[in-house]
C-alpha cells in the first residue's frame, strides 16, 4: 500500500519531505481545508499528489526549489534539486526567522528543521519506530514512509518522521 | 493519519492517553514516552513520539492561530 510513498520519484520525495508542513500550512491560513484534507487522504492511501497539485499547495516552496534549480541550471523536478533544497536552503529560511518564524518557540523550529542523524535502532510497532541519534541526542522518529533504513544509515527527518536515507 | 502539531493530553485512560487538539480528541499510545495530564504531545502514527514544554507549546498554539487570523 505505502510503495508509492517510499518510491523515489521527484513527486514523492518532495511530498515526504513537504507533508508535515501540511497543518501549520492549514493552520496559518495558506493551504484550504479541502486541500489540507486531499494530503491527508493521500497519506492515508500510500499515494503520492501529482506536479499540479502539489505547486499549487507548496508555492512557496516550489518557487524556492525553482530559484535554486535556475541558478544551478537544472530542471526544478530533479530529485537531486529538491533534496539540495530540503537539507540545505530549508534549515537557513527557519534560521533567518523568515514569516512566522521570527516567533516561533525554539523547540517547533527544531521540529520544523529537517534534520540529520544516525538510526541507532528501530522497532516495528505496526509500522517502523527509529531510534535516531541527533547529534548525541537520541530521538524516537516515525519510519512509517521509509521503512528500509537501518541500524548506522545516516537518514533525514522532518517533523519527527523518516524521509530519506542519505548515501 | 498524523497530526503535526502539539495536543494537550486530557486524561490517562486504560492505557492509552485521550490528546485535545481543540478541533477534536484522539487516543494515542505513550509507551514511548513518560507522560502525565495536562502535558503537550506531538502524536504520530497513535503514538507519541515526543513531549513539549508547556510554555513553548501554548506559545505556538497561540501563535499559529493569530496567524490564520492575520493572514
Amino acid at each position: 500500500m505505502l510503495e508509492k510513498m517510499i518510491d523515489e520519484t521527484p513527486e514523492a520525495v518532495f511530498f515526504r519531505y513537504s507533508a508535515g508542513c501540511a497543518y501549520q500550512l492549514f493552520n496559518l491560513g495558506r493551504i484550504t481545508k479541502q486541500d489540507y484534507d486531499e494530503i491527508k487522504n493521500f497519506r492515508a492511501r500510500g499515494e503520492i499528489p501529482d506536479r499540479a497539485f502539489l505547486e499549487k499547495v507548496y508555492p512557496v516552496a516550489i518557487e524556492r526549489i525553482k530559484r535554486l534549480a535556475t541558478s544551478l541550471g537544472r530542471d526544478y523536478w530533479s530529485i537531486e534539486i529538491i533534496k539540495k533544497y530540503f537539507l540545505e536552503e530549508h534549515n537557513r529560511v527557519i534560521d533567518r526567522g523568515e514569516g512566522y518564524y521570527a516567533q516561533a518557540p525554539d523547540v517547533i523550529k527544531e521540529l520544523c528543521k529537517v534534520r540529520v542523524g544516525i538510526v541507532t535502532g528501530k522497532e516495528d510497532r505496526g509500522f517502523i519506530v527509529y531510534t535516531v541519534d541527533f547529534g548525541g541526542r537520541e530521538e524516537k522518529v516515525v519510519g512509517k514512509y521509509l521503512p528500509n533504513a537501518k541500524k548506522g544509515d545516516k537518514i533525514s527527518a522532518h517533523w519527527k518522521e523518516a524521509v530519506d536515507i542519505i548515501r | 493519519m498524523c497530526l503535526s502539531i502539539p495536543g494537550k493530553v486530557e486524561k490517562i485512560e486504560n492505557g492509552k492517553i485521550i490528546v485535545d487538539y481543540g478541533s477534536g480528541k484522539r487516543t494515542a499510545d505513550f509507551s514511548l514516552a513518560d507522560i502525565q495530564e495536562g502535558d503537550y504531545v506531538i502524536v504520530k502514527e497513535k503514538i507519541v513520539i515526543e513531549k513539549i514544554p508547556k510554555k513553548e507549546a501554548e506559545e505556538y498554539l497561540k501563535l499559529i492561530k493569530n496567524a490564520g487570523k492575520n493572514d
